[in-house]
């Protein structure tokens, strides 16, 4: 067995209690539901949600694709937003004290709340639903990215500073390989949050999405929607997720450690 | 002698005192087409019944079907379309009686939209507040008008934002209940609303109704009748004195803004009191009309399983009150 199979084999190896206890709980549900008699519109069986795929008159692909587009342009605005930002306030301390506390106060608006507000000033659809991911994405790609820059070694700043580096040399050689690892922490977050903030915009004001089909669902107690609409949901989160951690093993493979690996 | 006789009356009187606890589940926040049941709480009506009455403010027609098939509420208000489609999902529920003896179903735009008939709609984006039966209804109200039910742009809403997102030219119109009339005249401005009632247009059908799960009506058949007495006397004495109705409703409920929901009385009491009402008394189901609400809620979509006009209503219960006016 060459040393790429071992890991592999481990990797599985790792994942299998998860999926275990996942497809447990899921036998569990449709049990339940199945003896119970508990009414489809109240709480539908797996089985009851999945086959909701089947029906074209949901449009699965058009509302699948609509969130989807929503989310990524969450992710990737809230990333190079986020990353910016924290370049620009660590790069400047005047920057840092005057731009933090708005920061700070912004990201304890509850954006639930303000999302009506966005329709009115944006409309609605994709966009607006990008810029609502955004403002609830955005903030911890910001104190992540600003930390790993503020936080490397005063030891090191300290040695390159008597070799006289640049401070752009110091910038990139120093500080930026030091965030890494702290920005791939704030990608994760981000990666869920922009899914929040999608799904969120939809349930203000939306044409089509998989927040949408929620809404449309409970009024019509389409429930076996719902519950499809979720399942899809936490899969384009845990997808991109799984992207991030990806990314991460290949672009900073010293920062990242993972526990089947190890 | 006389004595005895007080003493008498006080101790046959005292099983009434034993007041039956009711929850009543509202389909949405208190608005003026409530405030009778308040009048009737005033006036003493339920406690004369028995009745310890609870009123739950609401989440829409399709959460208040839901509470009371969970009995989680005794009786519930919702659109009729919405209980026909929870029965037909399997829903233990029977409407007793109509709330609005024609629907309300409407649609609300800026004057200066130039909306005259349904045909104009076409091409324009409508937003639907999710939380009624509009979106289940229109398909049925545009094939009544020989419209295609997408040549128009629907666009889910917060029921909050309705009015906003027409008064920021976000879309054009939007479908909602023909009494709210007043916000919106508050948020569009004085003589700016425009507006389409789907009942002028050929949708005659049921609007909000009262419904009971099934069970209710095995156990404790007494307690609807008593409700919809005590409820209906609320409506024909709201009727002759509308002002007085909604300062009970004020009085009970913090929040509420009188002058708004005074507004919209006059056009609430000619939706639920028809002649159908002076007729058989307030809240008369007919059979016909049922029919017809039934057809038109699986006009699209057909039904889990196949709905009887005779097992989703009832009117053994009616309580026969005549409106004065």
């Amino acid at each position: 067995m060459t040393r790429q199979d071992g890991r592999l084999v481990q990797a599985i190896t790792y994942y299998i209690p998860s999926v275990l206890v996942m497809l447990g709980l899921l036998a569990l549900w449709q049990i339940a539901v199945d003896i119970g008699g508990v009414k489809e519109y109240i709480l539908p069986s797996p089985s009851a949600a999945v086959k909701a795929y089947f029906r074209p008159n949901y449009q699965w692909t058009a509302n699948f694709l609509t969130t989807l587009y929503a989310v990524l342009g969450a992710f990737v605005l809230s990333a190079v937003l986020g990353i910016a930002l924290a370049v620009v306030i660590v790069w400047n301390d005047l920057l840092m004290r005057a731009i933090m506390p708005v920061l700070v106060l912004f990201n304890t608006l509850p954006k639930v709340a303000l999302a009506p507000l966005f329709v009115i000033w944006l409309g609605y659809g994709v966009w607006p639903n990008i810029v609502i991911g955004t403002t609830i994405a955005f903030f911890p790609m910001v104190v992540n990215t600003a930390v790993g820059l503020a936080t490397a070694e005063p030891e090191m700043l300290d040695l390159v500073r008597t070799l006289r580096a640049s401070r752009w040399q110091v910038f990139l050689k120093i500080r930026f390989p030091n965030a890494v690892p702290y920005i791939f922490t704030g990608l994760k977050l981000n990666a869920t949050m922009s899914v929040i903030g999608a799904i969120v915009g939809e349930f203000v004001a939306s044409e089509r999405g998989l927040g949408a089909l929620i809404i449309a669902g409970g009024v019509t107690l389409e429930t076996p929607s719902i519950f499809a609409s979720l399942i899809l949901i936490s899969v384009l989160g845990l997808v991109l997720y799984g992207i991030v951690v990806a990314v991460e093993q290949i672009v900073a493979p010293w920062a990242y450690r993972s526990d089947a690996a190890n | 002698m006389p004595r005895f006789l007080v003493a008498l009356a006080l101790a046959l009187s005292f099983p009434a005192l034993a007041q039956d606890k009711f929850i009543l589940q509202l389909n949405w926040f208190q608005l003026a087409d409530h405030s009778p049941i308040y009048l009737a709480m005033k006036k003493g009506y339920y406690k004369d019944e028995g009745l310890d009455l609870t009123v739950l403010r609401g989440a829409g027609s399709a959460d208040s079907a839901k509470k009371v098939d969970l009995k989680q509420a005794d009786l519930g208000i919702s659109d009729a379309p919405t209980v026909i489609t929870a029965i037909s999902k399997g829903a233990d529920l029977k409407m007793v009686a109509v709330v609005f003896d024609k629907a309300g179903n409407n649609v609300f735009f800026k004057k200066s939209a130039n909306i005259q008939k349904p045909q104009d709609l076409v091409g324009k984006k409508i937003a639907v507040p999710p939380a009624d039966s509009h979106r289940v209804l229109w398909p049925a109200f545009a094939a009544l008008n020989k419209l295609d039910p997408n040549s128009v742009t629907l666009v889910n809403i917060k029921p909050e934002g309705k009015q906003a997102i027409v008064a920021a030219g976000e879309v054009d119109a939007s479908f909602d209940l023909y009494t709210s009339y007043a916000i919106w005249e508050k948020v569009l401005g004085k003589g700016q609303v425009g507006h389409l009632l789907w009942a002028d247009y050929g949708l005659p059908i049921y609007g909000h109704t009262y419904f009971v799960n099934t069970e209710t009506e095995k156990k404790n058949p007494k307690l609807i009748e008593r409700f919809l007495r005590a409820t209906h006397k609320g409506w024909r004495d709201g009727q002759a004195n509308p002002a007085e109705a909604i300062d009970a409703m004020v009085a009970a409920v913090p929040g509420l803004d009188r002058e708004a929901l005074l507004a919209t009385t006059p056009q609430i009491y000619d939706l639920c009191i028809t002649e159908r009402s002076r007729k058989n008394g307030i809240g008369w189901i007919e059979q016909d009309l049922m029919q017809r609400t039934i057809d038109i809620t699986f006009a699209q979509n057909k039904p889990d399983k196949p709905v009887k006009v005779g097992d989703v209503f009832t009117n053994a219960y009616s309580s026969k009150i005549m409106p004065t006016k």
